[in-house]
């Protein structure tokens, strides 16, 4: 529906799926205090995050996001359901999708990385840390890299 | 299902009833076996053994009996010559002559001479005995009463008197007999006088003899001197008279074996040539009438055929009950039952040995299934404390995140309305938090030290080594330490835990150390088939009496302030120690540094 398909549009619009309250408030504080214009959308589990993007139900006349921040753990379906869908999925496959967790365990890790999520993250404690986290990501991911156009 | 299970059980059940039998059936029956054919062997052996004694000793009998039947025959036919040298033999030569045997020879009743006496000779002959001094002496006769008798009317052809005998005690009543007067004794006689042999009577009860003694005649014909006899004619012409030997059965027995053990054979003699109520001639006095006693009598006889005249007779000796006792030794008894004995304990012992073995076995294997159980709940449980640990970790991080963020956003969005305290207390809970975290983190690495384990891979300590000081460069710039390694082996093991472990090493030697510039070095030294790998610093030290305790978790020696820490990082050093199935030790002395020591195995060895 939205025509603007400049690889780096204004605002950008990320999706961030996460079940914990104060996470959220937490990483939208972070993304409030950059200098990029952020969109960020919100879903609870997998499912909603899956509807999301398919823009199914509620969801129709959201924009297709440009980054998905995933967190690992999550009721109804979890963040690694979630990836394997994306990932199978033509349509969505192509979008970058990062998992933000507090697991540092190596078998989340490999499993992640075997899924094709684009980048593992753990989530540091220091809020001061996380916000440079934040921003070094949104730096990265929505200036330096080129993704494929916007298709919708 | 239920009925494959029962199927089964009944085989396995079937089997075990199957081994059972043989295993103690089989040599149990084989040892039966042999004591049998033993015990048959040896008590064959025995009933030959006995068998030849018995006949060894029945034939000594035999022969003892044949030599006195044949001397006294010898004796009897010796007389001959005795009117073969003169015409006349005078009462007092017969005497003499005879006297000799008498005296010498036991078993001899009586030796006699019975004349042929004519008729008209008669009153001569009863008037010369009379003359010898037989004053009432008279020819005798058989009456059909079975009673010898005087008669003055007795009138005969011939007569063949008993007219010599020898000892005269205890033969008086024969005196003057006319045997030709018996039927019994005249066929006899006449058949003696007509072969011109001497011929033995069956048996008879003699006049002299009260009591039932059975005995016989010998009779040897004695034919004058000089003539022909060549045919029964000659021989019935030229007769003489009889030389004539009386023998008592029991007295010959007794004589002839008196030298030898008597005792538990029985002996017998029978008349072969009799017709059957006569033939019985001799048979041991604790024996019965019809012969030996059905009681005594065993199956083991011997028997021998004696030729005396022109009769047959016939030793028998029959072993006694008492022979058999007195020869059967216990020897194949004592195999018999010893070998059943034997056999007994050992069916018993095997008996024993297999159910014994059964019960290992039924013990065992209820042991392994009671161990394969218990095998499945801990790994069952494993795998629950480890999606406990992870839950726990991820789901007490996100409050602990929330609290340290919060915090970190009042101090940054308020921290010119809050004053110094207030800021303080902040900087206390964002430090609360982060020590909780690093305490969650720490556990989890230790509960993963066992299960989060990954397969052993060649590694190089001096890898190992170089990345953790890469690691900690930062604190080891901050803290001025000198941290240096010498040569260090490459071994079999989990790369991300070696490091592990050499990072808290190396890291709390840089953390504790002394107020003096600080070193920690890694050295190796091999030690038989294995590494020991020290770590070693200068620093504040270790008292002696908590060298065992830090290595246990939660063990900490120094407060937060002093020195932050979880209390973990020892507890999992000495896990992953364990896990390469090495050890893990310390030396050290307040004030002067600390030595950490490690074994693992030496990879050279293993390649072999």
């Amino acid at each position: 529906m939205n025509d603007d398909t400049r690889q780096c549009r204004s605002p950008a619009e990320i999706l961030l799926a996460e079940d914990n309250e104060y996470d959220v408030m937490l990483t939208r504080k972070c993304f409030k205090q950059l200098k990029f214009a952020v969109n960020m959308h919100h879903v609870e589990n997998g499912e909603e995050c899956l509807a999301f993007l398919r823009k199914e139900g509620d969801y129709a006349d959201v924009p297709t996001p440009d980054l998905i921040l995933l967190d690992l753990n999550m009721p109804v379906m979890d963040g690694r359901e979630m990836l394997a869908e994306v990932k199978k999925d033509n349509k969505l496959k192509y979008l970058p999708t990062l998992v933000l967790t507090t697991s540092e365990d190596q078998r989340d890790v490999l499993a992640m990385y075997e899924l094709r999520c684009n980048s593992y993250i753990i989530k540091p404690i220091d809020f001061n840390k996380f916000q440079e986290m934040i921003q070094n990501i949104c730096a990265y991911w929505l200036t330096i890299v080129v993704l494929p156009l916007n298709s919708d | 299902m239920k009925k494959i299970i029962q199927d089964w059980l009944n085989n396995a059940f079937g089997w075990v009833a199957r081994r059972h039998t043989l295993l103690v059936g089989v040599p149990t029956t084989i040892a039966m076996v042999s004591t049998m054919l033993l015990f048959s062997y040896s008590y064959n052996v025995e009933q030959e053994r006995i068998q030849l004694t018995f006949e060894t000793q029945a034939n000594n009998f035999a022969n003892a009996l044949s030599e006195n039947f044949n001397l006294y025959h010898e004796i009897v036919r010796s007389i001959d010559s005795l009117y073969a040298a003169s015409e006349i033999v005078k009462r007092d030569e017969f005497k003499a002559y005879t006297q000799h045997h008498l005296t010498q020879y036991r078993g001899i009743q009586a030796l006699e001479w019975i004349p042929r006496v004519s008729h008209q000779t008669r009153a001569n002959y009863e008037q010369a005995a009379r003359d010898d001094g037989f004053e009432n002496f008279q020819f005798k006769q058989w009456t059909s009463a079975g009673k010898w008798s005087l008669s003055e009317e007795y009138w005969a052809d011939e007569y063949f008197p008993v007219y010599f005998i020898q000892p005269i005690e205890g033969n008086e009543e024969a005196l003057g007999i006319d045997l030709a007067s018996n039927p019994t004794r005249r066929a006899a006689l006449e058949r003696s006088r007509d072969t011109g042999q001497p011929i033995a009577t069956a048996r008879i009860k003699l006049a002299q003899e009260t009591e039932s003694q059975v005995g016989f005649l010998l009779f040897v014909p004695i034919y004058t001197p000089n003539q022909p006899i060549d045919t029964i004619g000659e021989r019935r012409e030229h007769l003489h008279g009889f030389a004539l030997g009386v023998f008592l059965f029991a007295d010959i027995v007794i004589a002839s074996l008196e030298n030898l053990d008597r005792k538990n054979i029985i002996v017998q003699i029978t008349d072969e040539s009799a017709e059957e109520s006569q033939r019985l001639l001799f048979v041991d006095k604790d024996t019965d009438h019809n012969g030996f006693s059905s009681v005594n009598a065993t199956d083991l006889q011997h028997s021998v055929a004696y030729q005396i005249g022109d009769r047959e007779w016939r030793f028998h000796f029959i072993a006694t009950t008492q022979f058999l006792a007195t020869q059967r030794g216990s020897e194949s008894w004592l195999i018999g039952i010893g070998g059943i004995c034997i056999t007994a304990l050992l069916a018993l012992a095997l008996f024993l040995m297999t159910e014994r073995t059964q019960m290992i076995e039924r013990l065992v294997d209820k042991r392994t299934m009671e161990l394969a159980q218990a095998n499945e709940a801990l790994v069952q449980s494993n795998i629950e404390l480890q999606q406990f640990a992870y839950i726990a970790s991820h789901d007490l991080q996100a409050p602990l995140r929330g609290i340290a963020g919060f915090a970190q956003i009042l101090q940054q969005d308020y921290q010119a309305k809050l004053d110094d305290e207030a800021n303080q207390h902040i900087e206390r809970i964002v430090g609360g938090a982060k020590r909780l975290q690093a305490l969650i983190t720490d556990l989890l690495t230790y509960s993963r030290v066992d299960v989060r384990s990954r397969p052993f891979v060649t590694t190089s300590m001096n890898q190992v080594f170089d990345d953790t000081v890469m690691l900690l460069s930062t604190s080891i710039e901050d803290a001025g330490t000198s941290v240096a390694r010498d040569e260090l082996p490459t071994v079999m093991g989990d790369c991300s835990q070696l490091s592990q472990l050499m990072h808290n090493l190396i890291d709390n030697g840089i953390k504790y150390h002394g107020n003096q510039p600080s070193y920690v070095h890694v050295s190796a030294e091999k030690h038989s088939r294995e590494w020991i790998i020290s770590v070693h610093d200068n620093g504040i030290g270790i008292d002696l009496k908590h060298h065992e305790h830090i290595f246990e978790i939660f063990h900490r020696l120094h407060t937060q302030q002093q020195y932050p820490g979880t209390g973990i990082g020892l507890a999992i050093c000495r896990r992953i120690a364990q896990r390469h199935g090495g050890r893990i030790w310390v030396e050290s002395k307040c004030g002067v540094g600390t030595t950490f020591y490690f074994t693992i195995a030496d990879r050279s060895t293993d390649e072999t």
